[in-house]
């Protein structure tokens, strides 16, 4: 199993449903607060983590950024600009285990996450 | 546009633009909140400055171009975002040595005077087509001012259920039909009318505060632990004090002179006069975003230029008070900025005995979002119809679902601004090859 956490910080509800949907049943979502759900990563619960603001990368990824660490993090969606499919499988490819997104791209950008991190 | 051109608003908006570039280019305060966690990097030298600017670029253009500009068009006062978003951006353009301090406080504040005059050209502009439509685009804001106290009840029910925020919701609604049947009534000959939209606001944001004081969902690890680790950015933003107290004071005065707005609810309240309830719409903001500036600001060591936003509460009531009112919103606002930075280590400390606050930061600022696009969607939606009745909701609502689709889309908030003001572009092209008759 896969464990996800969902933290930061808009449509948390429906970015696990989506996760969940996309999962193809590999995978355990839990919803949290940004803090305990980059902590989360951080202590190794969980293997990724998930998070949406309306620019997909200050609320979205920012206590993912400080806690877990920059390197590891990345912003598959903000306003006016949307990762290729192939950026984002690059992304998950070289290591990112921290997505932030725009939360009405949400729709969009989790297929391609979980597509990528199943077939990791 | 609402502000007026003359020796105090163009040496404000150049104080503002100078020194929120100057915040940016010396890693004090920046305000795109995802831009503030890439500091630290910056700063221990991973990241080099030419990739700190081409990332705040790309954080920002879109939304000062997509959302700020037109926003401001359709409301008539600047919507903060505009400037401050633009002075990230040029304040990491310029290497943070001696030099690029002054040249990038030189050109934000060039920014800021260029854009008070852009702002007002364009809008000259737009009042000389054949099709005057600047008038029509009130209505864009139209739904705000009276559907935005829905926006705590739908941030109660994402914290505590559907029912408790149903209830929120009826008791919300039932508040200001009572404030509008019997909110008016005369004491000694002198007329009192109590603003039900105001009433209501503060009735919803009070409820919402209480269900999540009781809402307490202990966290499972220790925030407080991972957070001791950043004392030294707290210390570091605590340097800086002084500058940031100033910022706050300026902000506070560009506000008072209807220059800048917090954001498009208090902008359009501001624009319709109605302060009170605007202050009202800018507290409930400041309860969304003590959380995320915050915690921002207490990983990366790096502040915003307008703090958690607070300083525009007061600055809104100091309207319209003369002389008096812009020295009070300075010194008041400077002064919130200095109470919130020294508050800082206390809620670094304190970050796991309110967890309810902090999800009510969450929770009120998805609300809102919401509340705004859905409202400004539809108010862009009459405006365009306003403007064209034959072709405007047609134009709107394919602009709606066009950008969904598109592989760039804009902030959706937006749309509504954007479809306006395009479709009133549309209609004098129109005209000019006789497509569209002025009746």
């Amino acid at each position: 199993m896969i464990n996800i956490v969902v933290g930061g910080q808009m449509d948390k509800q429906q970015v696990s449903k989506l996760i969940e949907k996309y999962g193809e049943g590999k995978v355990n979502i839990s919803v949290k607060s940004d803090i305990d759900a980059a902590l989360a990563v951080k202590s190794g619960q969980a293997h990724y983590y998930f998070g949406s603001c309306a620019t997909g990368a200050g609320g979205a990824l920012a206590m993912a950024i400080g806690i877990i660490g920059a390197q590891q993090c990345i912003s598959v969606s903000i306003p006016g600009q949307i990762l290729s499919e192939d950026q984002i499988k690059q992304a998950v490819n070289d290591g990112k285990i921290a997505f932030g997104f725009v939360n009405t791209d949400a729709e969009k950008v989790i297929p391609i996450l979980m597509k990528e991190i199943l077939n990791k | 546009m609402l502000f007026e051109i003359n020796i105090l608003t163009i040496i404000v908006m150049a104080a503002l633009g100078g020194i929120c570039a100057y915040l940016a280019n010396q890693n004090i305060a920046v305000f795109h909140d995802g831009l503030r966690p890439l500091y630290p990097q910056y700063l221990d030298g991973v990241m080099d400055r030419k990739t700190l600017f081409a990332t705040s670029f790309a954080l920002s253009f879109g939304l000062v171009i997509g959302f700020g500009i037109p926003t401001s068009i359709a409301g008539k006062i600047i919507i903060t975002h505009t400037i401050m978003l633009a002075c990230d951006i040029i304040g990491t353009l310029f290497s943070d040595d001696r030099n690029g301090k002054w040249i990038s406080t030189g050109v934000g504040a060039l920014f800021g005077v260029a854009l008070l005059f852009g702002m007002q050209v364009l809008m000259n502009i737009f009042t000389i087509l054949p099709i005057d439509f600047t008038g029509d685009l009130g209505l864009v804001g139209s739904l705000i001012i009276v559907s935005f106290s829905v926006f705590p009840a739908i941030a109660v029910a994402y914290q505590a259920g559907v029912v408790k925020g149903g209830i929120v919701l009826v008791l919300t609604m039932v508040v200001k039909q009572l404030t509008v049947l019997f909110g008016s009534f005369t004491i000694n000959s002198v007329n009192v009318q109590i603003n039900a939209d105001g009433m209501a606001l503060l009735f919803a944001i009070i409820s919402m505060v209480f269900v999540a004081t009781r809402y307490n969902k202990k966290s499972d690890v220790g925030a407080v632990d991972a957070f001791a680790v950043f004392g030294k950015n707290i210390e570091r933003i605590k340097k800086n004090m002084l500058v940031l107290a100033i910022s706050g004071g300026i902000v506070a005065l560009a506000t008072t002179l209807l220059l800048i707005a917090e954001g498009p609810a208090s902008l359009t309240l501001t624009a319709e006069g109605q302060y009170f309830e605007a202050a009202m719409v800018s507290l409930g903001r400041t309860l969304g975003f003590i959380p995320l500036v915050m915690t921002t600001a207490i990983i990366s060591g790096v502040y915003s230029p307008a703090g958690t936003k607070a300083v525009h509460v007061p600055a809104i009531l100091f309207i319209n008070m003369g002389i008096l009112g812009m020295v009070g919103s300075f010194f008041v606002g400077a002064l919130i900025m200095i109470i919130e930075v020294l508050l800082l280590g206390f809620i670094a400390a304190g970050m796991d005995k309110f967890p309810g606050m902090k999800d009510l930061g969450d929770n009120a600022r998805t609300a809102m979002s919401k509340v705004l696009d859905i409202a400004l969607l539809v108010g862009g939606m009459l405006a365009a119809n306003a403007i064209a009745p034959t072709i405007g909701y047609i134009w709107v609502i394919g602009l709606f679902f066009l950008n969904q689709v598109s592989k760039k889309p804009l902030a959706s908030m937006a749309i509504g601004p954007i479809g306006a003001i395009t479709m009133g572009l549309i209609v004098n092209i129109l005209h000019l090859i006789g497509l569209f008759p002025i009746v």
